[in-house]
């Protein structure tokens, strides 16, 4: 290797150094909201872990493991369900934080149940909904009347945004 | 994972590539051949689902192995017509002073590549569109499936285009179920040889690997590698259309513009609003053969070819796959601006994307200072052309770069203006990665940087004054001697 590559090599090295310890690009690389080389997303311990459903708990959270225990508990209940959701800022009012609700296509997609908003034009399809209260975070209920379910929808539709 | 799957997979990309490509018979170095033709195979085979449903055929694991099969031997027809024995080139290996900026690369590739297996979709885009309706599509055969039985007022995401669709049902059958998405890396590595290739074509390796280091660490480019989406593929097919054009403009080749237009054509296909895009970067080449004369009737032909291949790829898209593919009322002009009088919205929309994306806190987490830094460049090269004698550092191709950073940068405004839709924090900023590979072809350009790559060669080779093979841009310029043997007359007799 002659003189000059071996001062480019150098050169090179330098400039890699010099532009991860640029706070911005630290960060991003290896600090505290590291994007790259992030010790809770270490790519050595996800082979140890290639489950699908540990997979999707892993990227989906907390609230994908609600969503498939509301799924479990309405399989066995039986029957055709469409699900009244209420939103996450409502959820967030009853001080409910580590719970997102999805909208009704997304939770198809995780559990491969129907569901609706409150807003929703096929809101009167619902006969189950989530209920959620202070300090006691979220149950199902069924809906046995047209009244109870027009309390829930006057309780979720104001945080609904849009 | 099927690894079988994903060879044939990738075969199937690259043939069928190929084949497409060999119709363009374009000047491309094997490696950017390669590359080329496995980026192009990715939107060619994704069509395979999409016949499959329009014949009503089941969607399954044979089905769509046949289909696949049979578009790849469709599109490989004008090869195996023209068939010739590939010409293996030399091989140009990096040299060792790129491997600090190589390695960061191919570590990153790995951990995209990784990232893109291992991970579920998580868009929300892609999981009340695309994502659900692929999912649902494997599941009960078909792609009108009982998706459209949910409540689906809350989004339109299953309007898009079935370009990821049918890649993940392709994927998920053939290759790495249950999640699929292993499509992205299959687009985004020959996409990164195929940038590192034309970069070494215009700077010295040193530069050339730089350049790809500092584009492959812009955060949200690197993030959208792996987060299944529109936009990574958007970006890459408008990039490699423009990139195209810019070659017509110089070298004069049919081949070029035509690949371009198919290449717009596909971005088109992968977004349809890119349309618009086209039709403000179409102003380039209008300019430029207005200024070199060219007759009115080729300037009418040519802008028109430009427009009606996107065009019609918008109308394949829409009024063909979404129409047969989704059973609800889709009307595109709910989704226009109903108050288009108030162009105030059009500044207002321009200001917020300069506050907030580009020169904003949250710009600097999307693109880093990638975005923030060409403006200095911009600057030191004007400053370089003003302070030069020769006045020719912007070369032509720098100067078509810039124009395409500003249609860009005026473009998406536009979109925004014209399309509500399309916001500002989700839309329009993954709509900005558009820039960021023209900004790259502009950077192997740029005055500052050809000058670095002067000295480089000049440092490298040992010698004191540039060859004039190593200047490249100055020698265009000056008179070339004649070359002896025109210059000494000849004389009779014997040698």
């Amino acid at each position: 290797m002659s003189f000059t590559k071996f001062n480019l090599l150098l050169t090179a090295t330098l400039i890699v150094i010099l532009y991860f310890m640029v706070p911005f690009y630290n960060d991003w690389l290896w600090g505290a909201n590291a994007k790259v080389l992030n010790v809770n997303n270490s790519m050595l311990d996800q082979m140890q872990n290639l489950d699908t459903s540990y997979r999707k708990s892993y990227r989906f959270g907390g609230s994908y493991v609600a969503y498939q225990d509301i799924k479990n508990k309405l399989a066995k209940a039986g029957g055709s369900v469409t699900l009244l959701l209420p939103t996450t800022e409502y959820l967030k009012a009853l001080g409910i934080n580590d719970l997102s609700m999805c909208e009704p296509s997304e939770f198809y997609y995780f559990t491969g149940l129907n569901s609706v908003w409150a807003n929703s034009p096929e809101v009167a399809r619902a006969n189950w909904a989530i209920v959620a209260a202070r300090g006691r975070g979220i149950s199902l209920k069924k809906i046995k009347s047209k009244p109870e379910l027009d309390s829930l929808i006057t309780l979720y539709k104001p945080y609904i945004k849009g | 994972m099927n690894f079988p799957g994903l060879i044939f997979l990738i075969l199937a990309h690259f043939i069928s590539g190929r084949g497409i490509l060999q119709l363009f018979r374009l000047q491309l170095k094997p490696v950017q051949l390669v590359c080329l033709s496995v980026v192009l195979g990715v939107p060619l085979v994704s069509l395979a689902p999409c016949f499959i449903q329009l014949a009503h055929i089941p969607i399954t694991f044979t089905s769509v192995f046949a289909g696949v099969a049979v578009v790849t031997l469709l599109c490989s027809i004008p090869l195996l017509v023209g068939f010739k024995r590939p010409v293996l080139g030399k091989i140009e290996w990096p040299g060792i002073y790129e491997l600090p900026f190589l390695l960061v690369c191919l570590g990153m590739v790995v951990l995209s590549v990784w990232r893109c297996y291992y991970y579920p979709p998580t868009a929300r885009d892609m999981l009340a569109g695309p994502e659900l309706l692929a999912e649902f599509a494997v599941r009960e055969k078909t792609m009108v499936s009982s998706v459209f039985t949910v409540d689906l007022h809350t989004t339109n995401n299953y309007f898009k285009s079935p370009y990821i669709t049918c890649l993940q049902i392709i994927y998920k059958l053939l290759s790495t179920p249950p999640f699929g998405q292993t499509w992205m890396s299959v687009l985004f590595i020959p996409f990164l040889i195929f940038m590192y290739s034309m970069l070494r074509e215009r700077v010295h390796p040193f530069l050339a690997s730089m350049l790809l280091f500092l584009f492959i660490t812009i955060p949200d480019l690197f993030a959208y590698s792996f987060v299944m989406l529109y936009d990574y593929s958007n970006m890459v097919f408008f990039f490699l259309g423009f990139y195209f054009l810019v070659r017509h403009l110089e070298n004069k080749r049919m081949n070029d513009f035509a690949f371009s237009v198919f290449l717009f054509g596909l971005a088109t296909y992968i977004r349809v609003e890119t349309v618009i895009l086209i039709g403000m970067v179409s102003l380039l080449p209008l300019f430029v053969f207005f200024r070199e004369k060219q007759a009115f009737k080729t300037i009418a032909i040519k802008w028109g070819l430009m427009m009606a291949v996107p065009t019609a790829f918008y109308f394949i898209c829409i009024d063909l796959f979404v129409r047969h593919f989704v059973p609800l009322p889709f009307n595109a002009s709910n989704d226009i601006n109903k108050n288009l009088g108030d162009v105030s919205y059009l500044f207002h929309r321009f200001s917020e994307i300069n506050d907030k994306l580009i020169w904003g806190e949250q710009g600097k987490v999307v693109y880093g200072y990638f975005i923030r830094v060409f403006p200095f460049l911009v600057i030191t090269d004007f400053i370089i052309w003003l302070t030069n004698t020769k006045k020719q550092r912007f070369n032509p191709e720098a100067r078509y770069a810039l124009f395409g950073v500003a249609i860009i940068y005026v473009g998406l405004p536009i979109l925004g203006y014209l399309l509500p839709l399309f916001d500002v924090m989700n839309t329009t900023k993954r709509g900005l990665f558009k820039l960021l590979p023209i900004m790259l072809l502009y950077a192997a350009n740029s005055g500052l940087i050809q000058m670095i790559s002067e000295w480089l060669k000049r440092l490298e080779s040992g010698k004191k004054d540039p060859s004039p093979q190593l200047r490249a841009p100055v020698a265009k310029a000056v008179p070339r001697p004649a070359p002896v043997s025109k210059a000494v007359p000849k004389t009779k007799g014997k040698r």
